[in-house]
């Protein structure tokens, strides 16, 4: 009798989800994932609380008193909350439009090339920066516009200008910055597009030439409408990120020199000034937990934006 | 019939003839590409004392090897980071696709029955971080990862993306394969190993490519748990040294009083490691490039 009902509950399980068995081999493939997930990204939400706490190293996280809202008020009494707020969402807002459109462009050209393997050559080169660290990336912007010895001040002094000393005026980060982003991404930026734009039907360019368009206007009101879909998606998965900052541009480009500070201070940066040079744990995981609250907000809204224009494209 | 055969000929001449401007918007990104990576070459190439006085330039004035001279009198500190990126790349590659990949495996298969949760919890932290701050709480304080190789390899073995774009592909596979091993007997183990993993050699060199790239240009997790000099992988010895040239100078044990201060190796050097740190990958780039590209389009797609 038993077996019997072994038996059947075991088949009945098999024509549903397979066995135990089965399902313990998968769960135990899957536990490394599970581990490395649970000790470095889960530990680290619960971590949050530090922003409410006066954390005291002996005491440990979860140890240490209460500060109530201190870090908070700390942080919105000061005069960073508004600078870094700013830069962050007005310098990855330029990022956004400018890419995009840098993006499109760059595809839609590139799709005028019409011999494959000058296609590979082109993209080999434009993807060339997307492979350096932004440590790298760091040294050629230095190159450019070290004051005495960048090749920027010498061409404006070969044209009779004065050189500018870069790195104490902050007024030209944010264009500085967009280029290096630009020059970094929009070759592999380009890709999502250009593939999109191989995946037009064919017969639409055919139908546009026989009606005597030309190149321009195949472009216009044939290749862009059919990849508008995608612009948008991608725009909108960029701006759930929006309040997330690139660490690695604004920390290595800009050198970290303070001067910038103004135009280049960003959430991140500043958090990890907080956290490194001021050891202001309480204050640096408070501006944390405001960050990832927005941004968890923002993704959701973009998201669910997103899975009503397209439900393939939703990240869920 | 004719009417086709006229389309196509219209196609295929302007096929044959793409716009000379087009050519030319490409060999002007090119060259706006290309002239950072000589310049920094010719620098690395130059005189200290001709950029002191002309500053950099796209062709050095004057070949002159003093700073490569310099680099390889002492190799020990470049051969170290070259170690230690090496570790951490292989490393952090190899275990971060085999574990990836056996997860994907996990959320692929028709037969695991907590699919939903599991896509849950693998999915979640890409919407909601803890940031910076308790991570590194809890890594210096709690598993003590201070001056530890395993903080450069750990917390970014797992790439959630990654994960997705290895399930995707996991899940075309055709289905009657891994039934007709069942039958056979086989555990899941065994089907992974030696029908699924097989069969997804493109997916697995997209992912792997991806993976080493991230690693290779570590500096990040390297700035906040590396203290000591014998632990610091290239882009983070870049990374000090554009902060300070001084360091560079210390860790090779020159006294300054030993050489001429004008010949004294500054920006030269700089530009020096910074070849002799990215030179290598450059010249393999290209060969890579398809899993990029790759990489780039399956990514953007939800499995």
């Amino acid at each position: 009798m038993n077996t019997v009902t072994t038996v059947n509950g075991k088949r009945r399980k098999v024509k549903r989800k397979g066995s135990f068995k089965d399902n313990l081999q998968l769960l135990s493939m899957a536990l490394p994932t599970i581990l490395l997930l649970a000790v470095f990204n889960y530990a680290p939400m619960f971590g949050l609380v530090l922003a409410f706490k006066d954390y005291k190293v002996p005491s440990g996280i979860f140890g240490s008193p209460w500060a109530g809202l201190k870090n908070f008020e700390f942080f919105l009494k000061s005069q960073d909350a508004w600078r870094i707020t700013r830069n962050t969402l007005g310098l990855n807002f330029l990022f956004i439009i400018a890419g995009i459109i840098c993006g499109v462009i760059f595809a839609l050209i590139m799709f005028e090339v019409k011999k494959a393997h000058q296609v590979k050559i082109y993209q080999t080169i434009s993807i060339l920066p997307s492979f350096l660290s932004w440590v790298a990336v760091g040294y050629i912007v230095y190159s450019l516009l070290d004051p005495t010895k960048g090749i920027l001040n010498q061409i404006i002094k070969a044209f009779g200008g004065e050189g500018i000393s870069w790195y104490s005026e902050p007024q030209y980060w944010p264009v500085i910055l967009l280029i290096t982003k630009i020059w970094q991404s929009v070759g592999l930026g380009s890709i999502i597009y250009y593939a999109a734009l191989m995946g037009v039907d064919q017969e639409l360019y055919e139908a546009a030439e026989i009606d005597g368009a030309n190149k321009l206007q195949k472009t216009w009101y044939v290749s862009l409408p059919q990849i508008v879909p995608i612009i948008i998606i991608m725009g909108l998965l960029e701006v759930g990120k929006i309040f997330r900052a690139d660490f690695g541009l604004f920390y290595n480009v800009t050198r970290n020199v303070g001067a910038l500070y103004p135009t280049t201070d960003v959430i991140d940066t500043y958090v990890f000034r907080a956290l490194m040079n001021q050891g202001n744990i309480g204050m640096s995981s408070a501006v944390g937990l405001f960050q990832s609250v927005v941004c968890f907000i923002t993704l959701m809204v973009t998201n669910a934006i997103v899975s009503k224009i397209s439900p393939d494209n939703a990240l869920f | 019939m004719k009417k086709q055969t006229t389309t196509v000929s219209i196609i295929r001449r302007k096929k044959e003839k793409t716009s000379i401007w087009v050519h030319l918007f490409f060999i002007v990104f090119a060259i706006i590409c290309i002239v950072p990576f000589v310049t920094v070459i010719s620098a690395s190439f130059s005189n200290e004392t001709d950029l002191a006085l002309y500053g950099f330039s796209v062709l050095p004035r004057e070949v002159d090897l003093t700073a490569y001279a310099y680099l390889f009198r002492n190799p020990e500190m470049i051969i170290n980071a070259y170690v230690v990126t090496i570790i951490i790349t292989a490393a952090g590659t190899f275990f971060g696709v085999l574990f990836m990949a056996m997860a994907a495996y996990c959320l692929a298969r028709s037969n695991f029955r907590y699919t939903k949760a599991l896509t849950f919890f693998i999915f979640f932290p890409t919407l909601f971080s803890g940031g910076m701050v308790p991570s590194y709480i809890i890594n210096t304080q709690y598993l003590h990862l201070t001056d530890n190789l395993l903080a450069l390899i750990l917390p970014s073995l797992i790439n959630v993306f990654h994960v997705i774009m290895l399930r995707t592909f996991f899940k075309q596979l055709p289905e009657s394969l891994f039934e007709a091993a069942k039958v056979d007997g086989a555990s899941e183990y065994y089907i992974f190993a030696k029908i699924a993993l097989p069969l997804s050699k493109p997916v697995i060199a997209t992912v792997a490519f991806l993976g080493a790239l991230t690693k290779w240009n570590e500096w990040y997790n390297a700035m906040l748990y590396i203290r000591s000099d014998d632990l610091v992988p290239l882009q983070y010895m870049l990374q000090r040294m554009m902060m300070n040239i001084q360091t560079l100078l210390d860790a090779m044990q020159y006294a300054p009083s030993m050489v001429d201060i004008t010949d004294l190796p500054g920006e030269n050097l700089r530009m020096a490691m910074l070849v002799v740190a990215i030179g290598p990958m450059m010249l393999f780039f290209p060969f890579f490039q398809k899993y990029f590209t790759k990489g780039m389009t399956v990514g953007a797609v939800k499995g």
